[in-house]
């Protein structure tokens, strides 16, 4: 009866610390994923940056003719990213404007589509043309 | 007439050896669970620690060549004008990443097996560095694993 009586109580403890290990095990890897996506979205839109450097591609990209394709790290298996182009023409007397939008995701079930439960991460900037 | 009841004043040892026989039954194995996944754990851990490593190295390294001006690309190293206007040089030297100033050593990261700096150029005459492609490997010094990541940094066209 004794030991069934401590063995209930150590369970009784138990259970609840492995549960708050659990998570906190889960928070890390979900700010470690958080981090990753960062890093390829960062890593794309530099990509993205490179490749309008070359004038014929700026133009291309402004008559809204030419499509990237992203180029993930071998380092993230899963990961996608879908880069957007689109000629920024708010700001009066700059038109030659073009905003990169990166979206990168963790593709879970691998249907290349941002489902609503895989993490996002998205990143934006503008590039004018080159010299 | 009922009988004189006992009064229990402590535990029995045969209580105490039974005790202890049925703790340590239940310990072993839970003990032996508890070793092979903190192992496990501490494995994936450390290669999440190296890829973490690298990630914020080169996000570093990222930032401070966008506040920079890139003056030399070699394979194995990069010169660079920091905003403070000092001439940096980029390169591993006994394993380590350094960034070195003339005036102070930085060590961004260490266990670093090689770097690799490739100048991106435009495809037309004459050619025009747009940017540089950085690649660092390093090895986990836990499981000897060898890890690879690069990125990409833009240099602005405009000017």
């Amino acid at each position: 009866m004794d030991v069934a009586l401590g063995s209930m109580l150590l369970a009784l403890l138990l259970v609840p610390a492995t549960r708050v290990l659990r998570e906190s095990r889960t928070l890390a890897h979900r700010l470690d994923v958080r981090e990753s996506l960062l890093f390829q979205a960062e890593r794309t839109i530099e990509a993205t940056k490179v490749t309008l450097s070359e004038p014929a591609a700026f133009a291309s990209a402004l008559s809204g003719a030419v499509t990237i394709q992203p180029n993930p790290g071998a380092e993230y298996p899963g990961v996608q990213s879908q880069i957007t182009l689109t000629v920024d023409r708010s700001v009066p007397g700059s038109t030659n404007l073009i905003t990169i939008n990166v979206q990168t995701w963790q593709d879970v079930d691998g249907d290349n589509r941002i489902d609503q439960d895989e993490p996002v991460e998205q990143l934006r900037t503008q590039w004018g043309p080159p010299q | 007439m009922s009988a004189p009841r006992h009064r229990r004043a402590a535990i029995s040892l045969i209580e105490v050896i039974a005790c202890t026989v049925l703790v340590s039954i239940m310990i072993v194995p839970v003990a032996g669970i508890l070793r092979a996944s903190g192992q496990t754990l501490q494995q994936t851990q450390a290669d999440e620690v190296t890829h973490d490593s690298c990630r914020q190295t080169l996000r570093w390294v990222s930032q401070t060549l966008r506040q920079s001006t890139i003056l030399n690309v070699r394979s194995g190293r990069l010169q660079l004008q920091l905003p403070t206007g000092r001439v940096a040089r980029l390169e591993r030297r006994r394993g380590e990443l350094q960034l070195n100033d003339g005036f102070d050593t930085t060590v961004l990261m260490d266990s670093v097996r090689s770097v690799r700096f490739e100048p991106l150029l435009t495809s037309g005459v004459p050619t025009t560095r747009v940017g540089v492609r950085i690649t660092l490997e390093a090895r986990d010094p836990n499981t000897r694993d060898l890890i690879r990541m690069d990125t990409v940094v833009a240099e602005p066209s405009q000017y």
